[in-house]
């Protein structure tokens, strides 16, 4: 059977001292990672398409996994690629249950929720957002990690569970649906 | 054409997209309060997996509702007329449902949950959680399960759904399994949940893996096309595996792979055939051919699937297989064991691991 640590094989560790404290029980080590690494866990699961309402819910739930199996973290792997793994579970599970809402709703015939962004009309992030949601998942993730997490492509595959050449497949599509829906597609291509 | 090589990133170019980015990214960040997310993470930690709250929240949710819409439509309301005190006619409807006969299939009332589409609430265990609880250290959330206890013990609500929940957050995983039990005996998807729940609560907190067993076999008795069987399914072959009971894996796994639905896990399932016939039966070729047919996914479980080819097949003897296995492997771009691979790929090509074979 699968043990989260087998998985934890990625590149060196951004910060032993902290997880070994971590792992020892101390109270203000778990603190000072959580203040590190929740903007990066929460602005990531914004852009996969996480909802401002859900958005407690699914950071709270990437870290308790990330505190449930931090024992079993190996010093070889980068924490912050296994966070955005738990990340990635947290989306799916989050637009799954977007989508059984959705289904209740309908049953009974009730108005369907409205998504909303709650950022104002016509600012940076709701551009990129409206953009990001005409992408399909594979290249969603590819684009998000890529463009605005400044991972390489080595680093990419694993995520999107492909080869890298696809992923830069998926980054070029990707690309330029996005330059599309933000009606930029000639200066991209260009 | 599509560029061989990374691109430049758009937030590093000039022009209106690159600053577009720029400013997104900055967004992105703002509104975050790590000091509020602390807080609540400090009341959640410890907890059930939301999981735990939300899917039998929703079911409850819909049963109640189709209950209540079944008796709406049930209502004879238009043949009572005005006259009818809205007292009275509810003491009526009472004793209409005591006497009324089973709903015909022609009946108009909407379709109750149970017989909803297979939408399945896959959260339930298909993500890395379920698959690790056994393994994590039991007090890895004690620095932070303190808060937790007596957040959720003051939360305890009256709804049955959520009851079930918070008695086993605050310690009482016996009230809980009883909860459970009693939400499991009506025929709704309410009552699937409650079993799979149950069975989780038995494996997981009472550690009591035949009693979580046999929930899941009631489960696939009462509910064999349920919304939740494959998860079932899979839970059970898990089980399985934890108690040892190789020759039962191998027949509950053929059945799986049997049932069209099962393909959607097949990796998982041979992945554990092959850890069966590995290290139960000290079957090596037999798991090298099973961990062969994992290998094609592209994850994790694909990833150490296909290494375990390899050794696998060394362990067997077969040094050519073993060879074009770790060969195929060293091909992958994830993976995750490629120093391992190659001192088994040198040592298998040394002529002396030659000569041996």
């Amino acid at each position: 059977m699968l043990a989260p640590a087998s998985g934890l094989t990625l590149s060196a560790a951004p910060n032993e001292g902290l997880l070994a404290r971590c792992v020892s029980g101390d109270q203000a080590a778990w603190r000072d990672l959580h203040r590190v690494y929740y903007p990066i866990a929460a602005a990531f699961l914004r852009k996969l398409g996480v909802r401002d309402n859900e958005l407690d819910d699914a950071t709270q739930e990437v870290f308790v996994q990330l505190f449930r199996y931090l024992p079993t973290f190996r010093g070889d792997a980068q924490l912050k690629t296994w966070l955005y793994k738990l990340c990635l579970t947290q989306a799916r599970r989050a637009r799954r249950f977007r989508a059984l809402a959705r289904t209740m709703h309908r049953w009974f015939g009730a108005e369907e929720p409205v998504a909303h962004l709650e950022v104002s009309e016509g600012t940076a992030r709701e551009l990129v957002q409206r953009a990001l949601d005409r992408l399909n998942d594979g290249e969603r993730l590819v684009l998000v990690l890529y463009e605005f997490e400044g991972l390489s492509g080595e680093e990419i595959a694993p995520l999107a569970g492909c080869p890298v050449a696809t992923v830069w497949r998926r980054l070029h599509y990707a690309r330029q649906r996005f330059s599309d829906a933000l009606g930029v597609g000639e200066e991209l291509r260009s | 054409m599509i560029p061989p090589v990374s691109p430049p990133r758009l937030a590093n170019t000039e022009g209106p997209v690159g600053k577009l980015c720029r400013d997104a990214a900055v967004e992105y960040r703002m509104g975050l309060d790590a000091e509020q997310a602390w807080r609540q993470q400090r009341a959640r930690a410890g907890s059930l997996p939301r999981r735990f709250v939300l899917v039998p929240s929703l079911a409850f949710c819909a049963a109640a509702a189709a209950s209540l819409l079944v008796g709406h439509f049930r209502d004879p309301a238009p043949n009572l007329g005005a006259q009818v005190e809205p007292e009275a006619r509810s003491v009526l409807r009472r004793g209409e449902a005591k006497t009324a006969p089973p709903a015909s299939p022609t009946s108009i009332a909407p379709k109750a949950p149970t017989e909803a589409p297979r939408k399945r609430p896959s959260v339930l265990g298909t993500g890395d959680a379920p698959r690790a609880l056994a393994v994590a250290p039991p007090n890895t959330l004690a620095p932070l399960a303190q808060p937790l206890a007596e957040d959720s013990t003051a939360k305890a609500t009256t709804e049955p759904a959520l009851d079930c929940l918070s008695f086993a957050r605050a310690g009482d995983a016996t009230r809980s399994e009883s909860c459970f039990e009693a939400q499991s005996k009506s025929g709704s998807l309410a009552a699937e949940v409650a079993l799979y729940e149950l069975a989780r609560l038995r494996r997981d907190m009472l550690g009591r893996p035949l009693a979580a067993l046999s929930a899941l076999d009631e489960y696939l008795r009462r509910f064999p096309g349920g919304s939740l069987s494959l998860e079932v399914r899979f839970s059970r072959l898990e089980l399985l595996v934890k108690m040892g009971r190789a020759s039962e894996v191998l027949q509950a796994s053929d059945e799986l792979l049997a049932l069209p639905s099962g393909q959607e896990r097949a990796a998982e399932v041979h992945f554990l055939r092959g850890n069966v016939y590995a290290h139960s039966l000290a079957s090596p070729a037999e798991a090298a051919r099973e961990y062969a047919l994992a290998s094609s996914s592209p994850g994790r479980v694909g990833d150490e699937a296909a290494f375990l080819t390899g050794i696998s097949f060394e362990k067997a003897g077969d040094t050519e297989q073993a060879r074009a296995a770790f060969d195929r492997y060293l091909k992958r771009s994830s993976a995750q064991h490629l120093a391992e691979a190659k001192a088994h790929l040198n040592a298998l090509s040394s002529p002396a691991a030659g000569e041996g074979h």
